[in-house]
């Protein structure tokens, strides 16, 4: 099933709402009806609804939102249970409102279009998620040191952790889709070295079979009308598709085309007018210096970067 | 033998062992696992549950044909980490607390392997820094086990038949981060492709800071272009008539030009940049040479459309060359 932009919108939204609901009712419940709980309440579900109506301006926008209420959401939540509480102690809050102060920041920079904001967003939620995970086994080691009712106390604490934990990891899955522009550097990177191969320059092991060349070399000499196409491989960079047309005019005209349907398809064209087939390449020379070479081969040559189980090549690389 | 000679030698053995350095490491895989099942024969399950994954990555290793190094390093790091996870991961439900904070932190540093070995299986490398953290966080704890194990041993042998698996898993673990800086691995993460391919470009387009090519080659260049030399077979292939080859230095990066005259002893010449100078050749970039000169230490070559291509010379200009005891000559027409 392909998890889509609105798969990721409304299972944000759904975790918003569930984490907010499972707080008041868990966490609150000796105070359920009270400002402390129902307030907070209230600045979740708003944002829901902002999120909502962000959902016109796309997937983006709704994680911006997101972040600003998840962040007034908490700085409110632990503000008014210092402010109105029994015991929740002030450090508690300065922490809670970093957090939030964090989380709204994450927000603006997003709204306000720099580069590696989601980057940003992404890491600060992984470690978050990951944080939370720790800090629940942490606790419950710490809570099972001569404590045989040790889960119960464990799970008090644990609330709040789930909580954080279920949300940053939400958001870190929001922050996946490919819309987000750059989610990873790594992508990022990935992207541009598939076009800087299509560039073309850098390769040196482009070759077409026997056989194709063959069949090349008979469509040229007969001045074929209709276009010739020839998959041209490489192992280490790209394959393409090499087209060869021979013009009304007695051009002869040669096309690399990407073999996916990209912004412009056509990589590369060349007049030639001559072209030199030898046993283990062929040549096209055009004018003003312009020449091109490409290897011939009797068969399909392995690609030893990738293993070899039981004759055949194991590729799980991702692809573009 | 001359230095030149030992430095190529070391070097094909160099060479030869990253070659066949995925078997080696299968075969360190399987013996690990089978040593370490045998070490805990006493608790068989627990035996099995731990060191079956490093026999089964090492008999994956050893099926791949191509011995292709992604495939052994990645498999290599999954083993490793599984078994360290496994390992450790009881130790997270012990009573001591420093077993326990020790535990979790080798069960995060396994997990932490495993990734970085499926990152491997599908070709696109970590960055070095994530891959050497964890495993040095492995170094530095299973030495400071190893310090502890000879502080507490009553001889050498006592201390060999108690430590014996961390001085294996320090060994193991030294290997691998031997290996993550290893040529074909360092040369497959996303900024090193990146890198390669964008130094290629920069240098077939031509627009890199400075280019320097040999003395010896200067005035051979110069005689091709005054059409000194001849190409006594005749026409090459096609219009090609004559051609010379020079590599060039761009930085730490040699690329390759090659000079075409075209269509008989007095047509066009033709100049074309690439980083490789063998293979196929698509889409270089090729610019009509009018002319060349020496000036100034440098080998001017004279473009249509692209002005001058200025070649400095290796070894005679200030950036480059010996910083004491130049015996390097000034070339182009000096010479004898």
């Amino acid at each position: 099933m392909k998890i889509t932009r609105m798969h990721r919108a409304l299972l944000l939204m759904i975790a918003m709402i569930g984490v907010s609901l499972y707080v008041w009712l868990v966490l609150g419940k000796d105070h359920l009806f009270e400002a402390q709980e129902l307030v907070s309440l209230a600045v979740m579900m708003i944002g829901v609804l902002c999120c909502v109506y962000s959902m016109k301006y796309g997937l983006k926008r709704v994680l911006l939102v997101a972040m600003i209420v998840l962040g007034v959401y908490l700085t409110v939540k632990i503000g008014l249970m210092t402010l109105l509480g029994d015991n929740t102690p002030l450090a508690f809050f300065l922490i809670a409102a970093a957090l939030g102060a964090v989380s709204v920041i994450l927000g603006v920079t997003i709204w306000l279009g720099y580069d590696y904001n989601v980057i940003r967003v992404r890491l600060c939620m992984m470690i978050l998620a990951i944080g939370s995970a720790v800090m629940l086994i942490v606790d419950a080691r710490l809570y099972m040191i001569d404590n045989p009712d040790w889960v119960g106390m464990w799970w008090e604490d644990a609330h709040f952790l789930i909580a954080v934990g279920l949300i940053s990891t939400v958001v870190v899955f929001v922050t996946m889709d490919p819309s987000m522009e750059m989610p990873t550097m790594a992508s990022g990177a990935r992207d541009n070295i598939i076009s800087m191969r299509r560039r073309m320059v850098c390769t040196d092991d482009a070759y077409m079979l026997t056989s194709e060349a063959e069949a090349l070399k008979q469509h040229i000499d007969s001045n074929g009308k209709e276009p010739v196409e020839i998959l041209v491989r490489s192992r280490e960079f790209l394959s393409f598709n090499l087209v060869v047309t021979n013009k009304d005019n007695g051009e002869r005209l040669l096309e690399i085309r990407d073999l996916e349907k990209i912004f412009m398809s056509t990589l590369l064209t060349m007049k030639f007018n001559q072209a030199v087939f030898s046993d283990d390449h062929v040549s096209f020379y055009g004018d003003n210096g312009k020449a091109m070479k490409i290897l011939v081969y009797d068969e399909i040559q392995e690609n030893m970067n990738l293993p070899l189980i039981f004759g055949h090549e194991l590729n799980i690389q991702k692809k573009s | 033998m001359s230095l030149e000679n030992i430095r190529l030698g070391i070097k094909a053995i160099c060479d030869w062992f990253l070659k066949h350095l995925s078997v080696l490491m299968s075969l360190i895989l399987i013996a690990y696992g089978v040593a370490g099942i045998v070490y805990l024969r006493d608790d068989l399950l627990r035996a099995l549950v731990i060191f079956t994954m490093p026999i089964v990555s090492g008999v994956l290793i050893l099926l791949d044909k191509h011995r292709s190094v992604f495939w052994a390093v990645g498999l290599y790091a999954i083993g490793i980490g599984f078994s360290r996870f496994m390992n450790y991961l009881p130790g997270v439900f012990d009573n001591s607390m420093l077993t326990f904070a020790i535990s979790l932190t080798f069960c995060i540093m396994g997990g932490n392997l495993i990734y970085s070995g499926s990152r491997y299986l599908r070709g696109n490398a970590r960055s070095i820094i994530f891959v050497l953290i964890g495993s040095t966080a492995f170094v530095i704890l299973t030495g400071i086990s190893i310090a502890i194990g000879f502080n507490d041993a009553e001889n050498l042998e006592s201390f060999f038949a108690e430590n014996i698996d961390d001085l294996i898993s320090l060994a193991i673990y030294l290997m691998y981060i031997g290996l993550v800086w290893s040529e074909p691995v360092r040369k497959s993460t996303n900024v090193a492709i990146a890198l390669r391919l964008s130094s290629g470009i920069r240098g077939v387009d031509g627009t890199m800071m400075r280019a320097s090519i040999p003395p010896t080659a200067v005035q051979e260049i110069l005689d091709f272009v005054d059409g000194k030399t001849s190409s006594d077979n005749g026409p090459i292939e096609g219009p090609v008539y004559s051609e010379y080859c020079f590599p060039y230095q761009d930085k730490f990066r040699t690329n390759y030009a090659s000079l075409q005259r075209w269509n008989g002893p007095e047509g066009e010449i033709y100049m074309t940049l690439s980083d490789h100078n063998k293979g196929s050749f698509i889409g270089t970039s090729t610019v009509r040479v009018e002319g060349a000169k020496f000036i100034d230490n440098s080998l001017v070559i004279q473009c249509a459309d692209r002005g001058e291509a200025i070649f400095q010379i290796k070894g005679a200009d200030e950036m480059d060359g010996p910083l004491l005891f130049n015996n390097t000559k000034n070339a182009g027409g000096d010479e004898a």
